[in-house]
C-alpha cells in the first residue's frame, strides 16, 4: 500500500545544502507496523513528512495507494490526508481552545458538513478511550496520557488506512505508553498500517519490522517478527 | 410647530415609527428588547458551545479564547468608524437645521454693531457689544421696501433663583404705533395695526409674514413668530427649559434684577437658545441694567428673499456703523464650518483606518507566528492552505466587523449626545457614514490581514513535529 522509491531530501542552508535523508527505499504494506529508530536529528521526521505528503523530497517517489503522492496537487494532498492518513505527535498537538470532543470532531470538519453525527462519532470514540467524563474538558485540563488518548480518537475519526506517529510515546508515563501501543497493535490487526518513530527500545522490539536511522542513511530495515504474529 | 423626530436605524429594525400628523416619533422599548435578544440568541448559535462545531467555528473559539489580544486593532477601528459616524451624523443634523432656518428667517436681515462675528442667529444678541435704539426709528422713518417687521433686541446677564441666564429685552409692536405717533410722521398705511410695522414688499409673491390675528394676543407665539404684539412693562416671558428648570409657572413673579417681574407666559420649546432665556420690555431691561437706550441686534424681519439682497445696501447706507448681514450669510458660515468638519472627519477616519489597518496586520501577523504548530497540525490533518488562510481573513474581518459595530455604537451615542447640545437640534443618523464606515472597517481588515493569510497559507506543515 506504500511504495518508497529511493528518496532523498536536502535542505538548504546558507548557500549550501544539507542533506537530512540520503537515498531510501523501502515499502509498507497493509497491517503493518513499522517502527523506526535513530538519534535525535537523524532524519526521522523528515521522513515522516514525506511520508505524510507534507514534504517533497528533493528526489524519488512515494507511491501511496497506487497515487504518487507529489505528483497530485496540494489541495488533493489535503483531501488524502484528511481521508486517508492520520498522524499521532510527540506533544499531542491537540487545539488548545477546543474541547476534547471538539478536537476529535476537528478532522472531520474539513470536508464533511453532517456536524451532529460528526459530534456523536467524536463522542463515541471518546467514550471507548474511556474519556466519557472529559469530553468537554480542553488540553490543558487533561493529564498527558489523557490528551494523547485524545488524540488517538483524532486520528482514528477519519478511519486511516496509514497511520503515521513521531515519537507518541515520548511524554507518556508508562501505562499510557503501553496503552498507545496496544491501541496502534490492535489497528493493524484491524488492517491499519503504522509508521512509527521511536527511541524506546521496548516500543521498538514490539513492532513487525524496525528501520534504523543514523545520520541521514537508513539501514535495512529488520523484520522482528511477521505481521499479525504479534 | 412640534418638532420631527426621526426614527433613524430604529425604524430599520422595525420597532420605532412616526406617529402620523403629530410628527412625533414613537419607540418600542418591548419589541427593540425583543431584537436585541434574538439577535443575541444568533451569536450565541454561531459562537455557543452546546451546537456541534464547524470548521469556521474554530475563528470564534480562538478569538475567545483571549478577546484583549485584538482588543487594540478592534479599538482602533471603532475609534475611526465612531469619528466618521459622529461628525457626518452631527453634520446632517446642522444641513438640517440650516435648512430649516433658510426657510424659515431666510428673508430676514441682521444689523449688528460693527465687529461682531455671528454663527448662530439664535444668539445674534450674545456678543456683548452694542448699537444706540434710535437706529430702530431710522428704520421705520426710512420706509424701506421689504422691511415687515423690526425685532430690536437687548441681553445682559442675571441670575434666577440661582441659576444664570439671560434677561432679554424685546419690544412689542404697540410700540411702534406709540414711536410713530410720537415723531408725528405718518409713517406707515392705515392698517398698521392689521398687517406689518413697515412696508411690504409689492412684487412678492405667495408668503406673507402677516401676523395672524390669534397670535397678537397670544404671547406664546413668539416662539415662531420672534415678536410680540404687546408686552407689559412688569411681564416677563420665560423660555421652556428654564421655567423647567427652576420650576417657574405663568402668573408666578420673578425676582430679576432687584425687580419683581410677573411672568406672562412660558414660551413653547424651540430647540434654540431661546429656551433658557427671560424676556422682558426693551424699555425695562434697560432700566433695570441701566443700559441707556442700546441694543444689541435689530432683527429685520421680511417675508421675501428676492427683497433680501436689495435692502442690505439699502441699509447699510442707512446705518454706516451697522454691520448688516442676511441669513443666508450667517448660514454660509455654519456650511462652511461643515464643509471643513466634513473633510475633517474623513481624514481623520482614514487616518485611524490606517493605523487600524497596520494594527490588524501586526496582531494577524503575530497570531500567525505564535499559532505555527498548530496551523501546521491542521494542514497535517487535512487542512488545505486556503481553509488556514480563511481562518486568518476571517478572525480579521471579524476583528473589522466587531470593531465597525462598536464605532458605529460609539458614535451615534456621541452624536445624540453632544449634537443636541452643540446645534440644538434633534441629530438624525447619517446613514452614508454608517455604510461607508462598516465597508472601510471591513475592507481595511480583509486588505491588512492579507499578507499574514498569506503567510499562513504558505506555513510549513512539517512545523507540526517540532516539540511544544
Ligand atoms: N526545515 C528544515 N530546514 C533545514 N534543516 C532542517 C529542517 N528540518 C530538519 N532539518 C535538519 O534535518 C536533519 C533531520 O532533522 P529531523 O528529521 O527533524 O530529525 P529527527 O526527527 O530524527 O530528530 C537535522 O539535521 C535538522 O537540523
Ligand atoms: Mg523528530
Amino acid at each position: 500500500m506504500l511504495r518508497i522509491e529511493s528518496i532523498h531530501k536536502d535542505y538548504p542552508r546558507g548557500r549550501s545544502v544539507v542533506r537530512a535523508l540520503h537515498p531510501t527505499s523501502m515499502t509498507a504494506s497493509k497491517g503493518e507496523l513499522i517502527a523506526i529508530v535513530g538519534p535525535s536529528g537523524s532524519g526521522k521526521s523528515t521522513l515522516l513528512s514525506m511520508i505524510g505528503g507534507m514534504l517533497s523530497p528533493t528526489s524519488g517517489r512515494i507511491v501511496f495507494e497506487g497515487k504518487s503522492l507529489y505528483e497530485i496537487s496540494v489541495t488533493q494532498r489535503s483531501r488524502l490526508r484528511n481521508d486517508q492518513i492520520g498522524f499521532l505527535f510527540q506533544s499531542f498537538n491537540l487545539v488548545p481552545y477546543l474541547t476534547a470532543v471538539e478536537n476529535v470532531q476537528l478532522p472531520m470538519t474539513f470536508y464533511g458538513s453532517d456536524r451532529v453525527s460528526q459530534r456523536n462519532e467524536a463522542r463515541r470514540l471518546l467514550e471507548e478511550f474511556g474519556l466519557a467524563g472529559r469530553l468537554d474538558h480542553k488540553p490543558t485540563e487533561l493529564s498527558a496520557g489523557q490528551q494523547q488518548r485524545v488524540a488517538l480518537a483524532r486520528t482514528l475519526a477519519i478511519r486511516p488506512n496509514l497511520i503515521l506517529a513521531d515519537e507518541p510515546t515520548g511524554n507518556l508515563d508508562p501505562e499510557s505508553r503501553d496503552m498507545v501501543i496496544r491501541t496502534l497493535h490492535d489497528l493493524c490487526d484491524e488492517g491499519r498500517t503504522t509508521i512509527l518513530v521511536t527511541h524506546d527500545e521496548t516500543v521498538s522490539a514490539s513492532a513487525h519490522r524496525v528501520l534504523r536511522i543514523r545520520e541521514g542513511h537508513t539501514s535495512a530495515a529488520s523484520p522482528n517478527r511477521s505481521c499479525g504474529a504479534a | 410647530m412640534p418638532k420631527e423626530q426621526t426614527c433613524g436605524i430604529w425604524k430599520a429594525l422595525g420597532t420605532c415609527w412616526n406617529e402620523p400628523g403629530t410628527g412625533s416619533r414613537i419607540l418600542d422599548t418591548k419589541s427593540v428588547l425583543t431584537r436585541l435578544v434574538m439577535v443575541s440568541r444568533t451569536i450565541e448559535m454561531v459562537l455557543g458551545e452546546g451546537v456541534p462545531m464547524s470548521f469556521h467555528s474554530l475563528v470564534w473559539k480562538e478569538m475567545r479564547r483571549r478577546p484583549v489580544h485584538s482588543l487594540t486593532a478592534l479599538l482602533i477601528v471603532a475609534l475611526g468608524v465612531s469619528a466618521l459616524v459622529a461628525v457626518e451624523s452631527v453634520i446632517t443634523s446642522s444641513e438640517q437645521n440650516v435648512a430649516s432656518q433658510m426657510q424659515q428667517l431666510g428673508a430676514n436681515i441682521l444689523i449688528l454693531p460693527e465687529g461682531v462675528t455671528l454663527q448662530d442667529y439664535h444668539a445674534a444678541d450674545a456678543h456683548g457689544k452694542s448699537l444706540p435704539e434710535e437706529y430702530v426709528t431710522r428704520i421705520m422713518l426710512a420706509q424701506l421696501v421689504g422691511v415687515e417687521e423690526l425685532a430690536p433686541k437687548l441681553s445682559v446677564p442675571v441670575e434666577v433663583g440661582g441659576a444664570s441666564t439671560m434677561l432679554t429685552g424685546i419690544l412689542p409692536r404697540t410700540e411702534f404705533y406709540k414711536k410713530s405717533a410720537w415723531q408725528s410722521v405718518d409713517l406707515l398705511t392705515a392698517d398698521l395695526g392689521e398687517s406689518a410695522v413697515g412696508r411690504k414688499h409689492e412684487g412678492c409673491g405667495g408668503r406673507s409674514c402677516q401676523i395672524a390675528t390669534a397670535d397678537k394676543t397670544d404671547i406664546g407665539s413668539y416662539a415662531t413668530t420672534r415678536i410680540v404684539h404687546e408686552l407689559d412693562m412688569n411681564a416677563a416671558l420665560i423660555g421652556a427649559d428654564l421655567a423647567k428648570s427652576q420650576h417657574i409657572k405663568q402668573g408666578q413673579t420673578i425676582q430679576i434684577l432687584g425687580a419683581r417681574l410677573k411672568v406672562a407666559g412660558v414660551l413653547p420649546a424651540t430647540g434654540t437658545s431661546d429656551d433658557g432665556r427671560v424676556l422682558a420690555h426693551l424699555h425695562r431691561v434697560q432700566e433695570l441694567a441701566d443700559t441707556g437706550p442700546i441694543v444689541n441686534v435689530i432683527e429685520v424681519m421680511g417675508c421675501c428673499e428676492e427683497a433680501a439682497g436689495g435692502l442690505v445696501g439699502e441699509l447699510d447706507e442707512l446705518l454706516p456703523d451697522a454691520r448688516v448681514v442676511t441669513i443666508a450669510h450667517i448660514v454660509q458660515t455654519q456650511v462652511t464650518v461643515n464643509r471643513l468638519m466634513n473633510q475633517l472627519s474623513y481624514v481623520i477616519f482614514g487616518i485611524l483606518m490606517l493605523i487600524g489597518g497596520a494594527s490588524i496586520a501586526s496582531v494577524m501577523f503575530a497570531n500567525v507566528a505564535e499559532r505555527k504548530r498548530e496551523l501546521g497540525t491542521l494542514m497535517a490533518l487535512g487542512a488545505t492552505p486556503s481553509m488556514v488562510s480563511r481562518l486568518i481573513l476571517m478572525k480579521a474581518s471579524a476583528v473589522g466587523l466587531i470593531g465597525g459595530i462598536c464605532g458605529m455604537g460609539l458614535g451615534l451615542a456621541a452624536a445624540f449626545a453632544i449634537g443636541p447640545q452643540l446645534l440644538g437640534v434633534a441629530t438624525s443618523v447619517s446613514l452614508n457614514a454608517v455604510i461607508i464606515g462598516m465597508i472601510a472597517a471591513l475592507t481595511v481588515a480583509l486588505v491588512a490581514s492579507y499578507p499574514p493569510a498569506r503567510k499562513a497559507a504558505h506555513l510549513d506543515p512539517c512545523l507540526c513535529f517540532q516539540d511544544a
